[in-house]
Parts: C-alpha cells; structure tokens; sequence
C-alpha cells in the first residue's frame, strides 16, 4: 500500500513537474511581432528543407501577431486571415529582451569623458 | 541570386585557404564576386563601393591596446579584462576582418563595466561594447553584427569634429568648481563624499546621453549596411544585424522613460532649491544632503555648460532611432540579399560561452557592481559595504571600477582610515580611474588647500597632463596661494585654444566659481 502511495505520489509530482515546465516555457518563449519592417512583406512556403518565396502578404495581420513557429534560418510563422504563413524575420519587428539598465549610481565613469572616436551601435540612456 | 550566397561561401572558403592559394586556384570567385555586384553603381551592396573589390584576403590585424584614445577610455570608465571573453570577441573580429578584400584596418575590441546597450569604436581601431549590451546578446551571429557594425566605422573612417571633446572638457571644469564652490565646506568626509558623489552624477548624465562624437544619419546608416555584408560575409545569418536591432529598440524605450522620470525629478529638484534658496539667510550655502542626486546633476549640467542641452537635440536630429534603423537595414537585406540560402543561427558557441561558471559569474559581478553604485547613491551604507566587498572578492574583483566601488561604500561607511588606504593605492595603480584621482584630490583637499593643491599635481603628473584637469589646478594654485603657478596654468590653458576650456580656466582663475 504504501509503495503504491509511493509511486502515485511520484507519478503527481511528474506530471506537475512536466506542466510547470510546458507553461513555463510556452510563457517565456511567445514571441510578437510588434511590426513590419517593410511595405510589403514576402511570405515563403517550404519546399523540402528550404523556403521558397511564394509572394507578399496581401494584408497584414492585426498588432501584435503572435509568432506561432521560428525557424532558425530566420522565418517565423505568423496568422493571418489566409491562414499561417512564413514571413521572413528580417522584415519583422519582434519585442527582444535588452537586459540592460540605465544606472542611476555612478560607477567608473568619470568627469572628462573625450572620446576621439566614433559613434557606436546603440546609445546611452537619453 | 542564389548564386550570391555560393559566392559568399566561396569567398570564405577563399579567405580560409588565404590569398596566395586563391591566386594560384582562382577559386571561381572573381566571377561570383562580378554577380555579387548587382544592379546599378548607386545599388550596389555598400561593401563594394567602400572598399576595393576583390576577394577575402584571410588577413586579420589586431592592436596592442595602446594609445591616447585607448588610455582615454581606459581612464574614465576601465576595461572589464576577461580572457576567454576578450578571446572569443577578438576571434569573431579576426573572422570579419578575414573577409575583407583588402588589408583590414587594425582593430581590437574591449568590454566595458558598464550597464548601458552600448557599443563604440574609436578611429583608431579600438571597440568599446558595455558589458550590459554584451549579456543581452542571444547568438554569435548578433554579436558579430554588432562587430561588424562598430568595424563599419573604423573601416568608413567616421572620425568625428572635437566639439564633444571641447564641450566636455568644458563641462568637466564647470561641474566640478561648481560643485566645490557650492558646497564649499570644511573637508568633513560626508562633505566630500558628496560632493563627489553630485559631481559624478552630473557626469553620468552627460556622459550617457549618447554625447559620443557627432555622426551624421548617413553614417551610421552607412555602418549598418557594411555591417550587413560583413556579417554575411563572415557566414553568419542577416538575423544576427536585425535581432541587434529590434534589441537596440527595446533599449530604447527603457532609456526614454528614464528620460521622463528624470525630468520629473529634476521639476521637482528645482522647485526645492526654489524653496530652500528662499529660506535661507543671506551668504550661507545650501545643505549638502539634497533630496536627489539624479536630479541635481541635471541642474548642474545646466549652470555648467548651457551649450550642452542644444546639441543634445542636434544629436537627437542626427540619429535615427533602432526601429528607422531596422527598416532600412530590411530594405538593403530585401534588394541584395532576399534569396540567400541562409545559414541557421549559430547560437550555442555564445550561449554555452555566456552560461561557463567563471563568465556567468564575471557577467553577474560587474552587475552587481552597478547595482551596489546605486544603492550608494541612496545612501544604504551598510548593505552597499557588504556587497561591495563581496563584489572585491568575486569574479569581477579585478576590475578597476569594484575597487572604486569598494572605495565609495567604505568612505560612505566612515571607514576613513581603510578608505583613506584605498585611495592611496588606487591613485598608484596602473589601471587607475580618473575618479579615483578625483576623489582623492578632493580628499586631501578637505585636509587643507597645499594637501589638495600636492594630490593634484600627481595626478596631473601622473595621467599625462591632461587639458581637462587645467580648471581644477588653476583653481587649486590659486587656493594655495601660489598666483605665479597658476598665472602658468591659466596661459596653457589659453593657448590650447579651446573656448569651452579656456572660459573655465579664467572663471577658475577669477575665483567665479
């Protein structure tokens, strides 16, 4: 009896175990494209293990879209009134974490900042 | 246009092999790279109208850290050495540089402790990337974007006017009399601490706004779009450039509602002052503890340089923002490159890299030194010295800014004496930042004006003379009653020609502030 009490409670833990993983998951991996990049964004299908453009999006869905698939070669799947449908990820706008910060404390830098350079990618806090 | 990825392949299968066997093979390239050259002069891939055509010469060119602009840097805001960090970053600038048709512009690439989504390079050749926009990074190909974006640069030769460096200069000055003159009281140490502590915070503000030299528009659009072809010349995936992207745009937003909560407390900081000026009697100085740092940097910035504020907004004008930045960069990717047979992202060189203990951890200490800087500027004593030595004993501990940190939090703690010990070691190391110099001058200016006017003198000697020092000696000879000193000080400072600077020396000069 208790060994079954055992194995049941075992197999509960499991299955909370694998559910709190699945949300947990599904929450930090949902991705949205927020927007378009250009007017008339193509749309591909696969062929094999490539994709192929098969033309643009006639109308773009509402914002934001949820991303349904991503594929690492750059294409994320997204829904529109025709159905689901490759865009590339170039052409989208997704909503990427920058975990940087804009300190309010001072910590190296110093009161004679000169920098005979250029410019850089990205800027400071405003 | 399938046959532009083949000649990309093809040209790093080239610039693997290295020049010499290229011409001996051929490789097949010269004619891809004739393909890869489409359409009319005007819509050619910038790579090809900025650099000579040709096919990758396999040559890298690395700097040896060395240098004005380098110890520049290195001065104001230090370098986070890590060395499989620093390897990794140099190997994937090797690996941009190997693509290059034409011998690549020496180049290195150094992390800063800083928590900013920033990135930038110097005309030199050095490459500058904040440690806050390095962890954010999720894939290599992201990190050779941003790479090739700030290589984009040295390779474009986007050198900058001097009007930063004047204004700077400039601003150096004004900040620092302003602030000795306004809370000009007897070298208690709280005293001291604050008023460095507000000094610091004035520079913080200016100096990340982004007042990096002067761009146009064009060239950092420029930068994008040879950044474009270097990343896909180097074989990583044009997702890299747009993730860095649609990242730079998340950032921004976080940067713009900081705006809006300093100009807020900034309204509320002034209204204050207002209230405060009008209570007090006449020819006493205002109280050190004001209600907020952040704030009052703000209004320093304003006493001390006017001109500050107006070229904020050119700046502003010259710069488009991520998402602008995004849609062209699509529109270049969409003209050139829209049938690449892309490769998939690589990702788990950088992941597993960034997840190593000894990384994480290093990653994990120079946030914590930001995070403890700012518990600092709220004055929570006890806790900031805990983790500041916690901070010293850790991953990141080597840094100069811990040992910065760790100076702060003891003075802040009355730990004069071990504070005082700090001090002096920090202002003798090699790696000393400028604010350690600082700090100790105004230290020992507490103690009397000859002390002040003594720790000074090193510090000129020892950071090389430096034209932003000229206000605060002229300041302190004059103090220190040493007129013909100063007399000297003041011409050299005239003489370099600078006008921000030389109003400063003379506002010194005339005791003005």
């Amino acid at each position: 009896m208790n060994k079954m009490r055992v194995v049941l409670f075992g197999r509960l833990v499991l299955i909370a175990g694998i559910m709190l993983a699945g949300g947990s998951s599904y929450a930090e991996d949902r991705q949205e494209v927020l927007g378009f990049k250009i007017q008339n964004p193509k749309i591909y299908t696969i062929n094999g293990d490539r994709f192929i453009r098969s033309g643009t999006l006639s109308a773009l869905p509402p914002l934001p879209a949820p991303v349904l698939a991503e594929d690492s070669r750059g294409y994320v799947q997204i829904q529109t009134n025709e159905g689901p449908v490759w865009v590339d990820r170039v052409q989208v706008l997704l909503k990427l974490s920058a975990g940087a910060k804009c300190p309010t404390g001072s910590v190296t830098v110093s009161t004679d900042r000169m920098n005979a350079g250029v410019r850089g990618a990205g800027e400071g806090c405003k | 246009m399938m046959k532009v990825w083949s000649a990309l392949a093809s040209l790093r299968a080239c610039s693997i092999m290295g020049a010499a066997l290229f011409v001996l093979s051929g490789c097949q390239t010269q004619d891809s790279m004739r393909e890869l050259i489409a359409g009319s002069a005007e819509q050619k891939p910038l790579l090809h109208r900025k650099i000579a055509e040709g096919p990758a010469l396999g040559q890298v060119a690395s700097l040896d850290g060395t240098g004005e602009d380098f110890y520049t840097v290195r001065l104001q805001m230090g370098v986070a050495k890590h060395p499989d960090l620093d390897k990794y970053l140099n190997d994937l600038l090797g690996k941009v540089q190997a693509t290059l048709p034409t011998s690549p512009a020496p180049a290195r690439i150094y992390i800063t402790p800083e928590p900013t989504f920033t990135a930038f390079g110097q005309a030199s050749g050095n490459i500058f990337i904040a440690h806050g926009m390095l962890s954010s990074l999720e894939s290599e190909d992201e990190v050779v974007a941003l790479i090739a974006h700030e290589y984009a640069h040295v390779l474009m030769e986007h050198y900058s006017t001097d009007i930063i460096s004047d204004l700077s200069g400039g601003l150096y000055g004004g900040a620092t009399l302003y602030m000795m003159a306004r809370h000009n009281q007897k070298g208690r140490m709280d005293d001291t601490l604050v008023r460095q502590a507000l000094v610091n915070e004035a520079v913080l503000e200016f100096s990340s706004t982004g007042l990096m030299p002067s761009l146009s528009r064009e060239q950092e659009s420029q930068a994008d779009r040879l950044g474009m072809d270097l990343l896909l010349r180097a074989g990583y995936s044009p997702v890299g450039m747009t993730a860095l992207l649609d990242r730079m745009h998340t950032w921004e937003g976080i940067s713009n509602s900081r705006k809006v909560e300093r100009a807020e407390r900034l309204s509320a900081f002034q209204a204050a002052e207002g209230e405060e000026a009008t209570k007090r009697p006449e020819g006493t100085a205002a109280s050190p503890q004001i209600p907020s740092f952040s704030a009052a940097f703000a209004a320093m910035l304003d006493h001390a340089s006017q001109g500050v504020q107006a070229l904020k907004a050119e700046l502003s004008k010259k710069h488009d923002d991520a998402a602008d930045r995004g849609r062209e960069i699509a529109a270049y990717q969409d003209q050139f490159y829209a049938d690449l047979d892309r490769p998939p992202l690589t990702v788990k060189p950088w992941l597993a890299l960034k997840e190593k203990r000894h990384v994480k951890a290093f990653f994990e200490g120079m946030q914590e030194i930001n995070d403890v800087a700012e518990l600092l500027s709220g004055q929570s004593g006890k806790e900031a010295l805990a983790r500041a030595r916690k901070v010293k004993a850790g991953a990141a501990g080597h840094l100069p800014s811990a040992r910065n940190l760790l100076t702060r939090a003891e003075m802040q703690a009355g730990n004069r004496d071990t504070a005082t010990a700090l001090m002096r070691a920090a202002v003798q190391s090699e790696d000393s930042l400028w604010q350690e110099h600082e700090r100790y001058i105004m230290y020992q200016l507490g103690e009397s004006a000859t002390k002040g006017r003594e720790a000074a003198e090193a510090s000129y000697d020892r950071l090389g003379s430096p034209q932003s020092m000229l206000p605060l000696m002229i300041k302190l000879y004059m103090r220190d009653n040493r007129i013909i000193q100063a007399d000297m000080f003041l011409l050299s400072c005239i003489k370099i020609g600078k006008p921000d600077l030389s109003a400063e020396c003379h506002k010194a000069y005339k005791g003005i502030v």
